[in-house]
């Protein structure tokens, strides 16, 4: 069954206690977001998502959407709580006070997302790639472009989209063929045809403001001749309201595995008039400005389905009664024991619940960086921040969306034979998360990402920012104590990512496929090091707390239970990343092709 | 970060009954913590709490009307200074209460 209550608890720890030292904090345009007033918001989102969202969810993946007369229908329930989600100022939220946006830190609006996506997935996806859009508009458009869409954009009376895909080419968008020609009223005519368009067409909103990438007439070949630009299915009126109707419309809805109330479309442009956003032929600049702000969010996409799973998998192995315990009838009253004793169901229930917090505590880590990277004074710490939100994009994006699948998967197992059938709600999961693997830059390709561009960047510059606070904490913390064991295993773990990352500088060197080849490993690997990173740093904040007589002993005593199960359950698949990492290409590849 | 514990008992007696108490204080410590303490002045005490691998040292000066403590809390720890000082506050209250 579909149950979900946002894990405020967690939430307000990772917010408020898990990362105050790693100097992203305390910065003074956020100095009014108080803990009072983000537990407000927090609670108030939790609310939104609990009544208004997740009711929608199971619905709407059965409705799914529809194609009527060019018009794609969303499922019922969705304009309305599309209206009130905008209403209730949650598009705006995390947005610029300069566009109508609420100014938000990042670190609450990242655990706002997480709701949302726990909640109603295909939901969260219109606001989402909005977000995106207002990102590359913000970045690189002219002021005009930003006059005239922005203020919409984020008060949610507008949605966007990014559009690249392009049926034969999607990781090699050089390949791409919309072609966009200049007029002489400074606009351009846009043509071609684009596929998996998300948001791409709906009734949610009274404007659609495309963000495409096309190819001027005089572009050099490959990547390095694609331009972006803004392309709004109604045209802006002298006052703003949508005018004429533009040369875009959506052909056809992909008929998709999960995500079925999202309106992910085919997109015809037929000399469309668009205008060009940043400098000719520089479109993947600007465009990466938004697929990074995506990449991050999908990423919390995964985490917010990792959560619902899991909450909806204790659900079921509190309900469900089979079998006695291995050590003794725990409920001699009931006719059988509750699932949850069982140590095969713990396991499983663990394992999600370690993941969860895990990739919560790295996310609040980084979307601390990102408030930094955009508001710190001090142009050390931004320049800090950005080496580590450029670092930590892929790995956030790969390893929450990986583990996420993972999580879906074990929790249909919690479920048995139920878990197979659609009305238990929990399938759907699995196939709602199975594309947050793929989009927005294969899981593969970000792990190409991290090891071919970031782990060499400015001579080791962004690895640094993640390092050193990582080495620091375990110099300080190798004492006898209870931290002792914990901070051993991360020590081992962290050795073994350090001389994965000598092997992989060396061995790429000479021969890509090596860096190739070592890519997902690495990723792992490194986001498991960053995991028990964060789990140390939580069990000594939980132990302290309980040291000093919390009285949430409850939750500071569950906490350091989780960070165990992950360093003693979890953590040690660390060492065989790195041995796989250390065997090289060689086995990968020795296969010819005619053989397979 | 500063605290104050009010007593009655003039100087010298408030510095018999901390002095009489740090022992059982010590052994009363949560289990993996610890307690030190160094007298560095005729009235002024010096601890060091530590737990989970983390010290925090607090000064604590006796008067003839209060016990005041400066508790010197690291940057990791701030959200839970308000904890840390209660957790002073009492330790160095039930000493003084025991004659």
């Amino acid at each position: 069954m579909q149950v979900y209550d946002a894990p405020l608890r967690d939430m307000r720890f990772v917010l408020n206690e898990l990362h105050t030292d790693d100097g992203f904090g305390d910065l003074p345009i956020h100095a009014e977001f108080t803990p009072d007033l983000t537990d407000a918001i927090l609670e108030e989102a939790a609310r939104f998502c609990r009544e208004v969202l997740l009711p929608l969810n199971l619905p709407g993946d059965e409705e799914g959407c529809r194609l009527e007369n060019g018009v794609v229908r969303t499922p019922a329930g969705f304009i309305d709580a599309y209206r009130q989600f905008a209403e209730g100022g949650w598009t705006s939220l995390a947005s610029s006070p300069e566009w109508g946006g609420q100014g938000v830190p990042d670190a609450v609006g990242k655990l706002v997302e997480e709701m949302i996506c726990s909640a109603n997935l295909s939901f969260g996806l219109y606001p989402g790639l909005t977000h995106g859009a207002v990102c590359a508009i913000e970045g690189h458009a002219s002021e005009a472009l930003k006059a005239a869409y922005l203020p919409k954009l984020v008060s949610g009376e507008w949605s966007g989209t990014m559009c690249l895909t392009e049926a034969h080419c999607g990781t090699d968008l050089g390949l791409l063929r919309t072609r966009a020609v200049p007029q002489d009223d400074g606009s351009h005519k846009l043509t071609g045809a684009k596929i998996f368009i998300s948001a791409g067409e709906h009734d949610l909103t009274s404007n659609i403001v495309h963000l495409v990438l096309a190819r001027l007439p005089d572009a050099p070949p490959g990547i390095k001749g694609i331009s972006l630009f803004l392309v709004p299915k109604f045209l802006p009126q002298a006052d703003g309201t949508p005018g004429a109707r533009n040369g875009v419309s959506c052909s056809a809805i992909e008929h998709k595995m999960g995500l079925k109330a999202s309106a992910t479309c085919q997109m015809l442009f037929e000399e469309a008039t668009g205008w060009l956003v940043g400098e000719p032929h520089k479109g993947m600049a600007a465009m990466f400005t938004m697929m990074n702000a995506e990449r991050l969010s999908v990423g919390i996409q995964g985490l917010g389905v990792g959560e619902a799973a899991y909450q909806a998998a204790v659900w079921y192995a509190k309900d469900r009664l089979q079998g006695r315990a291995l050590s003794g009838a725990k409920y001699p009253d009931k006719p059988a024991d509750p699932i949850l004793v069982h140590p095969d169901v713990r396991r499983m229930l663990m394992t999600m619940r370690a993941y969860n917090e895990g990739c919560r505590a790295l996310s609040g880590w980084v979307a601390r960086a990102l408030d930094a990277e955009a508001h710190s004074p001090d142009p050390e710490v931004r320049q800090r921040a950005a080496d580590f939100v450029a670092l930590m994009t892929p790995v956030v994006k790969a390893l929450f969306t990986d583990l996420a699948s993972d999580s879906a998967n074990l929790a249909i197992q919690c479920y048995g034979g139920h878990g197979y059938i659609r009305e238990s709600g929990v399938e759907q999961y699995a196939r709602d998360a199975r594309i947050t693997m793929i989009y927005e830059g294969t899981n593969g390709v970000q792990a190409l990402d991290l090891v071919g561009r970031k782990l060499g960047a400015h001579m080791g510059r962004y690895l640094r920012s993640f390092f050193h606070p990582v080495a620091q904490f375990i110099e300080e913390n190798n004492v006898e104590g209870p931290m002792k064991p914990m901070i051993e295993a991360l020590a081992k773990a962290f050795g073994a990512l350090q001389l994965s990352t000598a092997t992989i500088a060396q061995r790429g060197l000479k021969d890509p496929e090596e860096a190739g080849a070592a890519s997902a490993d690495y990723l792992r690997l490194l986001g498991l090091v960053a995991m028990g990173y964060c789990f140390a740093r939580a069990t000594k904040i939980a132990g302290l707390q309980l040291f000093f007589r919390s009285p949430d002993k409850a939750f500071y005593d569950a906490k350091i239970k989780t960070a165990t199960y992950f360093f003693e359950r979890i953590l040690p698949q660390a060492t065989a990343h790195f041995l796989a990492i250390k065997a090289g290409k060689a086995s990968m590849m020795a296969l010819a092709d005619d053989a397979f | 970060m500063q605290i104050t514990i009010p007593h009655s008992l003039g100087r010298d007696e408030a510095r018999r009954r901390i002095e009489q108490g740090l022992p059982k204080l010590a052994a009363h410590i949560p289990g993996g913590g610890s307690l030190e303490s160094e007298w560095t002045g005729p009235d002024t005490l010096q601890l060091t709490i530590g737990a989970m691998g983390q010290t925090i040292p607090v000064t604590l000066a006796i008067e003839d009307a209060a016990v005041t403590g400066e508790l010197t809390i690291p940057a990791f720890l701030k959200m839970m200074s308000g904890q840390i000082a209660e957790f002073v506050k009492v330790s160095a209250g039930k000493m003084l209460d025991k004659p």
